[in-house]
């Protein structure tokens, strides 16, 4: 038995050759790359997948100190993000998704306890194949794994909620387009649809907000990073500061929040602006380095035994989601062609991710035409704010259990 | 009392102190002119205050990303460092890289031999020669931890720093006037002088050096690129260890520099991958940055006042040197014109202070008598980052002496 150590960043470097390894496969494999996968958890799982193979001759062991900073501020650039000028850009529409969001939210975790009690999974488990990781996502589903398994004693519960996010992220993919062509073949909106052709560049500008390259300075890069790091680090002090109070809520939630207090300040006082494109890009690197350090210690083997009640209940969140975006999500957007639209979104980050939602919304305007109200409802509503309640109620939900 | 910083807090800490920084610089003229780091304005001011307060409270912060933040800068020099580049900037870029290495080695032959006079240790003294003078605060920082842990000394980072400073200060100072007597001395300055000409373009000529246009900045090219510095620290780190092993003392920083400079040019050789020029530098400039602050937040101004007087000896000695240095080496071998002129009054700027203090001072010159692109280009090729990896190995060299 060889064990290999790894300091701290040698444990990076591996994290993020996996992360290249993810990125490569998912330009060459069309599979993986049609349903948005994000590179890390490629490669993390393939690692994963490595490490299972060889647990009798090889074990690891990775210096993960950097792993807890990465998670909470990815969190607090989440916060950063949920700009209300946004949401208000967004329209009414925004506003409603945001609604039918939360109403979802719920549901899928009735659907996952309800399921969970009949197949005989422990309460706590089946949370995680709820809104933790349907509407949350890999990042979201990680982190309540690690209180689920702190509070609970539950061994298994990151694996679970990877398995879980992954395929969330898979079904959201699948359902999104055809829905969304359902819809208007029904209701015959594709006459409706409006003019201007599809154009290719709005994606990014969702997320930056009209932040241009040019912006991009040494200052503002290091402005941003002490943004980030103060409302990660008032998080993890509030987290203690409210356990004093005798109230347990998780750091990264407190960091999201002063985040989001951080966003909206600075979008009125010039001197605290921030700059969103470089929170994008924060927050695209602190995820992909935590989901990939998160797999990478993750042990597979734990799954077993649990694969059945929790494909069932996968497959129960996704028939909800579909049903629930074609009656609900479609009539609140306003049963039209951008609500069709919004509609293919809702089902990619419902049980998937952000970036599977811009797909689903990239699939149907490029076949139809540009509906730019939606893009922005839907970057804003599953990018940002869906993630504050989800964890807000997340929690309530751990509490009560 | 003593005050407890987390990691995320500690960085927090420093780059609230970074803004501070920044913030006084833009309001304040004399420090912009003469062109002092950010963090040297930020870091010094929290030094007075916890000099003021070290009775209360003390400040106990968590360093563990400091030295890969000072790895990552100069492995970034390492990724910048494209030979063929060096190859295409022509003879002069090479000459100007031979002459400015000279001066290096001058430099440190100063410090040494002063500081064996007025008996202060050698390894104090050389901070205040070609680590601080055509190194600047980043190199500095780096030297004075390691002679602290080597030598045991007390007080380099604060010698360093104090020397660093100095050299902005004098190498903005000395550049201009020194170039105005050569002009104008030697009737150089362009006849045809007409300031509305003076508008000219300096990155022509790099953008015709620079073949491969960066592609626009990606979240995954983002993760590449550091992932590309991730291997480079990484791989450096064993390098390290292993000649270690067979008792060649060379810092981990310089191995990650050489795997920076291997990554790079077997990419521009092979074209297998690319590696993202402007990213390098960013993330490059950030890690001085941050590291610079961290490094500064835990300064001691209290033990520079027995050392300032031998200090003050070695660096007026460096700035007489430097000029006449500029004067009749670096004129003389740049071809004695108009443009060798201007990239005299350049290396004053660099050869104390640092790159951005050549700039501004070639800046001043060319708007007065006519503009001189080539100067710029020579300059800042060899000041950006060929430099640094030549005072790299000579410091070593003369480490070992010790």
């Amino acid at each position: 038995m060889i064990t290999l150590n790894l300091d701290f960043i040698e444990t990076l470097t591996l994290a993020s050759i996996l992360y290249w390894l993810g990125v490569t496969l998912c330009r060459r494999l069309k599979l993986l790359g049609r349903y948005n996968i994000p590179p890390a958890i490629v490669g993390g799982l393939l690692f994963a997948l490595l490490r299972a193979a060889l647990v009798n001759t090889v074990s690891f062991k990775f210096d993960l100190v950097l792993m807890q900073p990465f998670m909470v501020v990815f969190f607090a650039t989440i916060g950063l993000g949920a700009s209300a000028s946004l949401l208000r850009r967004g329209g009414g529409v925004a506003f409603k998704l945001l609604v039918a969001a939360t109403v979802l939210l719920l549901l899928q975790n009735a659907l996952a306890l309800g399921i969970g009690r009949l197949a005989g999974v422990q309460p706590a488990l089946a949370l995680l194949a709820g809104s933790a990781t349907m509407t949350g996502g890999h990042g979201t589903g990680y982190v309540f794994a690690r209180t689920v398994s702190d509070v609970f004693g539950l061994s298994s519960a990151t694996e679970v909620a990877m398995a879980c996010a992954t395929f969330g992220v898979v079904a959201g993919s699948l359902i999104g387009g055809p829905l969304a062509e359902k819809l208007i073949g029904k209701y015959k909106l594709a006459a409706a649809a409006p003019e201007g052709e599809y154009r290719k560049v709005i994606c990014p500008d969702v997320f930056s907000f009209g932040d241009t390259d040019a912006e991009i300075s040494n200052h503002s890069i290091l402005m941003t990073i002490f943004q980030t790091a103060f409302a990660a680090s008032v998080g993890i002090w509030g987290e203690g500061a409210l356990r004093n109070c005798g109230v347990t809520f998780p750091g990264y939630a407190v960091a999201l929040v002063v985040g989001a207090v951080l966003r909206n300040v600075g979008d009125h006082v010039p001197l605290f602006r921030v700059r969103p494109r470089i929170v994008h890009y924060i927050s695209g690197a602190s995820l992909s380095f935590f989901l990939a350090l998160a797999l990478m210690s993750m042990d597979l083997i734990s799954l077993k035994g649990l694969g059945m009640p929790l494909l069932i209940i996968m497959f129960a969140q996704t028939a909800l989601m579909a049903v629930f975006a074609w009656f609900v999500t479609f009539r609140m957007a306003g049963g039209d062609y951008q609500a069709a639209v919004v509609s293919a979104g809702h089902c990619g980050f419902g049980i998937g991710a952000t970036p599977n939602a811009i797909a689903n919304m990239e699939a149907v305007c490029a076949k139809y035409g540009m509906a730019t109200d939606a893009f922005f409802a839907v970057a804003a509503v599953g990018a940002f704010f869906i993630d504050l309640v989800n964890v807000l109620a997340v929690n309530l939900l751990i509490q009560m259990l | 009392m003593e005050l407890h910083f987390s990691l995320l807090e500690t960085i927090t800490f420093a780059t609230a102190i970074l803004w501070l920084g920044m913030f006084l610089r833009r309001r304040i003229k004399v420090l912009s002119k003469f062109n002092i780091p950010a963090p040297v304005i930020g870091g010094v001011l929290f030094a007075l205050f916890s000099w003021g307060v070290k009775s209360y409270f003390t400040f106990d912060f968590d360093m563990t990303v400091k030295d890969p933040l000072m790895i990552a800068f100069f492995t970034s020099i390492g990724l910048a460092a494209s030979l063929r580049m060096l190859k295409q900037g022509g003879p002069q870029v090479f000459i100007f890289l031979v002459v400015a290495s000279v001066l290096v080695v001058l430099q440190d032959a100063v410090s040494v031999v002063l500081s064996k006079l007025v008996g202060i240790h050698p390894a104090i003294g050389m901070l205040a020669g070609s680590i601080t003078m055509s190194g600047g605060h980043g190199t500095g920082a780096v030297y004075a931890q390691l002679f602290e842990k080597q030598f045991g000394l007390s007080g380099c980072m604060e010698v360093a720093m104090a020397a660093a400073t100095f050299g902005l200060v004098a190498g903005s100072i000395l550049g201009g006037p020194l170039a105005k007597r050569l002009i104008e001395g030697k009737h150089l300055a362009k006849s045809n002088f007409d300031p509305d000409k003076l508008k000219y373009n300096v990155s022509e000529e790099e953008e015709a050096v620079n073949t491969q246009p960066d592609e626009p900045v990606t979240s995954s090219l983002l993760m590449i690129t550091i992932m590309q510095f991730c291997i480079a620290m990484s791989v450096g780190t064993i390098i390290f260890k292993a000649l270690t092993a067979l008792g060649v003392q060379l810092p981990t920083y310089l191995c990650a520099l050489f795997v920076g400079i291997f990554i790079r040019n077997f990419s521009d050789i092979t074209r297998l991958y690319k590696v993202h020029l402007r990213l390098v530098d960013t993330i490059g400039s950030v890690s001085l940055s941050l590291f610079l602050s961290l490094a500064l937040m835990s300064l001691k101004l209290w033990q520079l006042a027995d050392l300032a007087g031998p200090m003050a000896l070695i660096l007026a000695a460096q700035t007489v040197m430097m000029a006449f240095f500029a004067y009749f080496v670096t004129f003389r071998f740049m071809g004695r014109d108009y443009t060798a002129a201007v990239i005299a009054g350049g290396h004053c700027g660099f050869g104390l202070g640092a790159t951005p203090n050549a700039i501004a001072n070639m800046d001043a010159i060319t708007s007065n008598y006519g503009p001189a692109p080539r100067a710029f280009f020579v300059v800042s090729i060899v000041g950006a980052f060929f430099i640094d990896i030549v005072n790299a190995i000579v410091i070593q060299t003369f480490v070992s002496f010790l």
